[in-house]
């Protein structure tokens, strides 16, 4: 029983974490009424992850493994993919001027974001989900002797004290003065973005369709082993791995740059405008 | 967007890059089956420099997770099934897999 709390904590601690991320950033930006945006994904995400699990089990598996991990692959890209549109965007839109103009980008810009956090809550939980599931499922099966309502509550209470553990890490956050607070859930963001994507190359070499052109590029266990605290932590928010290979350093290599600068040049226009407009009531 | 087209192309490059390597090379089976007691076989043993696809059936009623951190690779196997994972190019020395849900079963892929 206490195995299945702890195994369902350590899964959970992931989207969390990310969910967390979201969250405490649209929180402390005063968009309260965005963060229905990101429960939406992840509530989204966990009756999604149900209804694969569901298929890909059992004597009637409908789906295959090596589909239901294609899929998984597919969310993590589309979730990286929405999430740069909308930087990309924003740094596009953000040197527009004039009244009405400026307002309705203002609201598609909002939209646009909150969809783009959505999908990166949608693909943290979807993945963690599925394994939940059908680990789960499977505890079930195995545990003939105790009765799966109790297994199914010790798996849903170590989800929830993954869900605790996020809140207080995030508690730690509130401590920051406003500046620094955005700089730094910013870049966690961006680093969220690409670990995802590390995780969907990662899984698209695994299935073969990818070549990691170098199996590992370096190997930094000595300074941080994958299995320690401060690993699975990285792992789960930013997709730490202590023996990456090539092309999941490349892929990561190409993306922050281009993506943090483009969040750069969104930020650097957006505040520039701000001045010359003149002041406003808060949106 | 003047200045990502060329990021843009140069992640597509290395995607077709990506892509084209796993064209050409060829593979070898390893069977890795995981059963109540443990991996069977324990250990496997490879060549250097080898792609291998290693077959993973699941003979418990479980769900597993094959993990290895020396591999870098973890996926779910349901339970009665088998799932391909690829691992290539690499270097002699030993690497250690598990399964996540049952720490206490382990086993090793040699290679030489």
């Amino acid at each position: 029983m206490i195995e299945t709390l702890l195994i369902m904590w350590r899964e959970s601690l992931e989207a969390a974490l990310i969910v967390g991320v979201l969250l405490t950033y649209l929180a402390r930006s005063g968009e309260r009424a965005g963060m229905r945006y990101v429960w939406a994904g992840a509530l989204g995400a966990v009756l999604a992850a149900l209804a694969v699990g569901v298929a890909s089990n059992g004597a009637a598996a409908r789906l295959g493994p090596d589909a239901q991990e294609v899929l998984q692959a597919g969310v993590l890209l589309l979730a990286v993919g929405v999430l740069s549109w909308m930087v990309v965007w924003m740094h596009r839109n953000a040197r527009q001027l004039g009244g009405d103009l400026r307002r309705r980008a203002d609201r598609a810009l909002a939209t646009g974001r909150l969809v783009g956090l959505a999908a990166v809550a949608f693909a943290a939980v979807f993945r963690e989900g599925v394994e939940a599931v059908l680990f789960l499922w499977g505890v079930v099966v195995q545990r003939a002797d105790a009765s799966p309502a109790a297994l199914l509550a010790a798996g849903v209470a170590g989800a929830g004290l993954a869900a605790a553990t996020a809140w207080l890490f995030f508690r730690g956050f509130a401590f920051l003065d406003l500046q620094t607070f955005f700089r730094v859930t910013g870049v966690l963001l961006l680093l969220v973005a690409a670990g995802l994507l590390t995780a969907a190359v990662n899984k698209l070499i695994g299935l073969g369709y990818l070549s990691p052109i170098e199996p590992q590029v370096w190997n930094s266990a000595w300074l941080l082993r994958d299995d320690s605290l401060l690993g699975a932590l990285l792992n789960a928010l930013v997709g730490y791995r202590s023996r990456p290979s090539l092309l999941e350093v490349l892929a990561v290599g190409l993306y922050l740059p281009a993506m943090g600068w483009a969040l750069h040049r969104a930020d650097v226009a957006t505040r520039g405008s701000a001045r010359r407009r003149p002041a406003r009531s808060a949106a | 967007m003047p200045r990502l087209l060329p990021v843009a192309a140069l992640a597509l490059a290395l995607g077709l890059l990506a892509l084209a390597a796993t064209a050409r090379a060829e593979e070898r089976a390893v069977p890795v089956a995981v059963a109540e007691h443990g991996f069977a076989p324990a250990e496997v043993e490879a060549v250097a420099g080898e792609r291998l696809r290693l077959e993973v059936t699941n003979r418990t009623a479980a769900a597993i997770e094959f993990e290895s951190f020396e591999l870098n690779r973890e996926r779910v196997v349901p339970p009665g099934q088998t799932v391909a994972v690829y691992v290539s190019g690499l270097s002699p020395g030993r690497y250690e897999f598990f399964d996540d849900f049952h720490q206490e079963r382990r086993g090793a892929l040699v290679v030489k």
